[in-house]
């Protein structure tokens, strides 16, 4: 879920820039150069498996995977967010370029939120544990971008308040599909490569 | 999927011909101008202002529209919902369902401004082979690392939507229908799963393969930029509209 160009008023998406430039600075800073096509090419499949769709009633939605993001790349999931959704306006046209700041910001914040949630797996290695922290960031994840998406939305007038409170409503089964889908790749890794997870 | 990005980037016109650094910053502080509009006054302008532009870089209208359907489709919930949810004055009501004024002002202003910053988005990405802007968006000062990425994502994402295209065949040869259940999350689950193990080992390949190579994280580009009095003029125009249209913004 990301906002589109023209809903947005100018400063608003100026101020979003401004923020998501910051977590970029300070993310980009912690990747070493030789991380760098690590990362791009992790993006890359990142990028891919967001085209996947997964049925739901009579339509169907993409994934979104910003909390695995968080798993697997800690605080590069920042700029591979940021890209991820360059890409996106640029090769699909959808997602928006005035509000690409704005995005970064409502799936970056809840994909470092779900990187340090998974992190408590240090302190309980249990594999049931580490399962239960996955459900739990892939259901951080949507419910944050949506949070986000929706306080964003109400920025852009009194009007666009329904419309808020059905984007939250909306992203509830997105949430549960998300949380299952990240359980179910994490207990796919932890069978065949554990050592990504760490 | 096959994604055409660099179609009509090698046609002639005064936005084709434009220095790509130039471009870049003229047509997104120009995007930036249209999103701060608030009147409907103003709209007929920044459309219009859109379409010109669009003209100017002779780009076949037919290959845009298509582009913009698919957002047009997004936004017709959008009007829906946003026309008959925002309160205030009720314009007129169809059977039970009020429509009111603001909400129908509010969408006529998302629309148009969506469309307007589309079209002069398409048409600064579409005037530019897609390597070259990533050099132009280097010169302007995008910071190494996130161009690196950019440029290394963008070329891996074919790889991998072939890889996505090929399991999706063998799910079918093997009668595979996505439906709402668990077996169809499993199995999505370990199409993103395998994708994202393959791009993990292939990284670490490419990595290696890439410092054997010479790579030390530095984006050595090898486009240079010259500057002509034209890119100025263009740029300099552009400048004046932009400053016309905050100026009529804030003021009215």
């Amino acid at each position: 879920m990301h906002l589109s160009d023209g809903i947005l008023d100018g400063s608003v998406c100026l101020a979003g820039y401004a923020v998501s430039a910051i977590m970029l600075a300070y993310t980009a800073k912690r990747i070493s150069n030789e991380d760098v096509p690590k990362i791009s090419v992790v993006t890359a499949a990142f990028f891919v498996a967001s085209l996947i769709h997964v049925k739901l009633g009579p339509s169907s939605v993409h994934l979104v995977l910003n909390g695995l993001v968080g798993i697997l790349l800690g605080l590069a999931a920042i700029p591979s967010i940021f890209i991820g959704l360059l890409l996106q306006a640029v090769v699909f046209g959808h997602g928006g370029i005035t509000t690409l700041g704005v995005n970064t910001i409502t799936m970056g914040v809840p994909a470092l939120l779900s990187c340090f949630i998974f992190r408590i797996k240090k302190i309980y290695p249990q594999k049931s544990m580490v399962l239960f922290l996955s459900f739990i960031c892939g259901a951080v994840s949507i419910i944050g971008a949506a949070l986000l998406t929706a306080a964003f939305l109400m920025s852009a007038g009194k009007e666009f308040f329904t419309i808020a409170r059905i984007v939250l409503l909306a992203n509830i089964p997105i949430m549960l599909i998300e949380a299952i889908i990240t359980l179910l790749v994490v207990s796919f890794l932890l069978k065949v490569k554990p050592q990504l997870l760490d | 999927m096959h994604i055409e990005l660099d179609r009509y980037a090698r046609l002639k016109s005064p936005i084709h011909s434009w220095d790509p650094r130039f471009k870049i910053i003229s047509l997104s502080a120009l995007i930036f101008a249209f999103s701060f509009t608030k009147q409907l006054t103003l709209l007929p302008f920044i459309f219009v202002i859109s379409i010109i532009v669009l003209l100017l870089s002779r780009l076949p209208l037919l290959y845009i529209f298509k582009r913009l359907k698919y957002i047009a489709l997004f936004m017709v919930p959008m009007v829906i919902l946003l026309s008959t949810t925002s309160g205030g004055k009720v314009l007129f009501s169809l059977k039970f369902i009020p429509v009111y004024a603001q909400g129908l002002t509010m969408s006529l202003l998302v629309v148009v401004r969506t469309f307007a910053i589309l079209i002069v988005f398409f048409v600064m990405l579409e005037t530019t082979p897609f390597n070259r802007t990533i050099k132009a968006l280097h010169a302007i000062k995008m910071p190494d690392k996130l161009v690196s990425i950019l440029f290394f994502t963008y070329r891996y994402i074919y790889v991998y939507l072939e890889e996505l295209r090929k399991m999706r065949i063998a799910l079918k040869l093997r009668g595979y229908k996505n439906a709402m259940n668990y077996h169809s999350l499993k199995t999505n689950g370990g199409i993103v799963a395998s994708l994202l193990l393959r791009s993990f080992e292939q990284a670490e390949r490419i990595c290696s393969a890439m410092t054997l190579r010479g790579y030390t994280g530095k984006f050595i580009i090898r486009a240079q930029f010259r500057a002509c009095w034209q890119d100025y003029v263009k740029e300099f125009a552009v400048a004046l509209v932009i400053i016309i249209l905050l100026k009529t913004t804030c003021s009215l």
